[in-house]
């Protein structure tokens, strides 16, 4: 007799909780399902045979007249101002932070590597890794996240997302001022008005475009676009590795390897 | 069949290599399209990033020992994955064979081979073939 009531028992909780979850909404979440074929590692396939100087740099010279590769964007067509025109007279390779002090490259240039998108709710991480540096960002989406105060200037700046229809719209503000902040091989420099846009559209489930729309009014007439196609390289993520760039070692290779002297009393 | 399964896994494997934002342009500082060697003693080796460094000093004509400094073409995480160790190379002789510096005198060189004098040992640094990538 008391098996039976406890039969009885088991089949009414199993009924009522089998009528509950009829009476439940199906488990949607429109950001996870948006989010989701983004995911994963992409790769740019901008590459050269030997991993190097993936082009030119649209016949742009440096220090000792050599000419200037592997930027990452066709910056022969970079609508420089009179200022940017000038700081590139100016400048010279032996101050680049990137290579003489180990300093992460920025955005735009660093999108130009593999990339990887993990999401939380609320949130995507980006991870962009490359020698020798593994840049992670936080892309704060629909108007979560922290709110800078006016001033508060970050190297990668502050990334905000949002989708626009099925695309991914990344918009990052906030940067600070960047020696080689529009593109470390022609050491280009960005501004604290420098603001990226990146639109990301699927074009299959393995293919995707990365539209990039640059925007300096210190250094730009006006706003600059180009675009690039990444490959799914699968979702697992980043191949990992010891990223600790040693500054040292990097002005030697400037002091014994670069025979630019732009500015010999401050060798 | 084995060298052919092997020569296919060599090709599959390089085009897994991801592409990498590379730290700056190897021909921009050393000239690629020249070869040289130096024969020497390691005196140095630092596995780091951007690119490993090793010491080498060779003796010049009057047995002057001059430092000849090696920048491998690849990082610290390569070089591990590698199997390199400092202690395999410190002390040892070894012929050095890569592209030199394009500073006019310079005693540096982006590597390339190495072989070590006793035993005949081949190491490749980066930028040859069974290689590390290039970063």
């Amino acid at each position: 007799m008391p098996g039976t009531r406890r039969t009885t028992c088991a089949t009414v909780v199993a009924l009522a909780l089998a009528g509950m979850a009829a009476s439940l909404p199906a488990q949607t979440n429109e950001e996870f399902d948006k989010i989701f074929p983004f995911l994963g590692q992409w790769d740019p396939h901008i590459s050269s045979p030997d991993g190097q100087d993936r082009g030119s740099c649209g016949g742009y010279t440096g220090d000792y007249g050599e000419k200037l590769v592997n930027c990452t964007m066709p910056v022969g067509r970079l609508p420089l101002n009179s200022r940017a025109e000038a700081w590139l007279r100016y400048v010279d390779q032996l101050q680049s932070p990137t290579q003489a002090d180990c300093a992460q490259i920025a955005f735009p240039a660093v999108l130009g590597d593999v990339l990887f998108i993990a999401a939380y709710p609320g949130r995507l991480v980006m991870e962009h890794p490359s020698n020798p540096w593994h840049i992670t960002r936080t892309v704060w989406m629909n108007g979560t996240g922290p709110q800078p105060l006016p001033g508060e200037l970050f190297q990668h700046g502050l990334s905000r997302g949002r989708f626009d229809g099925n695309d991914l719209v990344i918009e990052t503000t906030n940067f600070t001022f960047d020696p080689d902040g529009i593109d470390d091989h022609l050491h280009l420099a960005s501004s604290v008005r420098k603001k990226v846009t990146e639109r990301y559209q699927l074009i299959d489930d393995n293919n995707m475009r990365l539209v990039i729309t640059l925007e300096d009014p210190t250094f730009l007439t006006r706003p600059f676009t180009y675009a690039f196609v990444f490959t799914k390289a699968g979702s697992d993520g980043p191949r990992q590795g010891w990223r600790n760039c040693d500054a040292e070692s990097a002005r030697r290779e400037q002091e014994y390897a670069y025979p630019g002297d732009k500015y010999p009393d401050a060798r | 069949m084995k060298l052919r399964f092997l020569a296919a896994l060599v090709v599959i494997s390089a085009g897994l290599v991801l592409p990498a934002r590379a730290h700056h342009s190897f021909n921009t500082f050393f000239d690629m399209s020249r070869t040289i060697e130096i024969e020497g003693v390691v005196t140095s080796f630092r596995l780091v990033s951007p690119h490993s460094e090793m010491l080498v000093d060779v003796p010049d004509a009057g047995g002057k020992a001059v430092t000849w400094r090696i920048t491998a073409r690849t990082g610290a995480t390569n070089a591990k994955r590698e199997g390199w160790k400092p202690e395999d190379f410190i002390g040892k002789q070894v012929k050095v064979e890569g592209n030199p510096t394009r500073r006019v005198g310079g005693t540096a060189m982006a590597a390339g081979v190495v072989t070590f004098v006793d035993g005949g040992r081949v190491v490749c640094l980066g930028g040859c073939p069974g290689g590390p990538p290039v970063e």
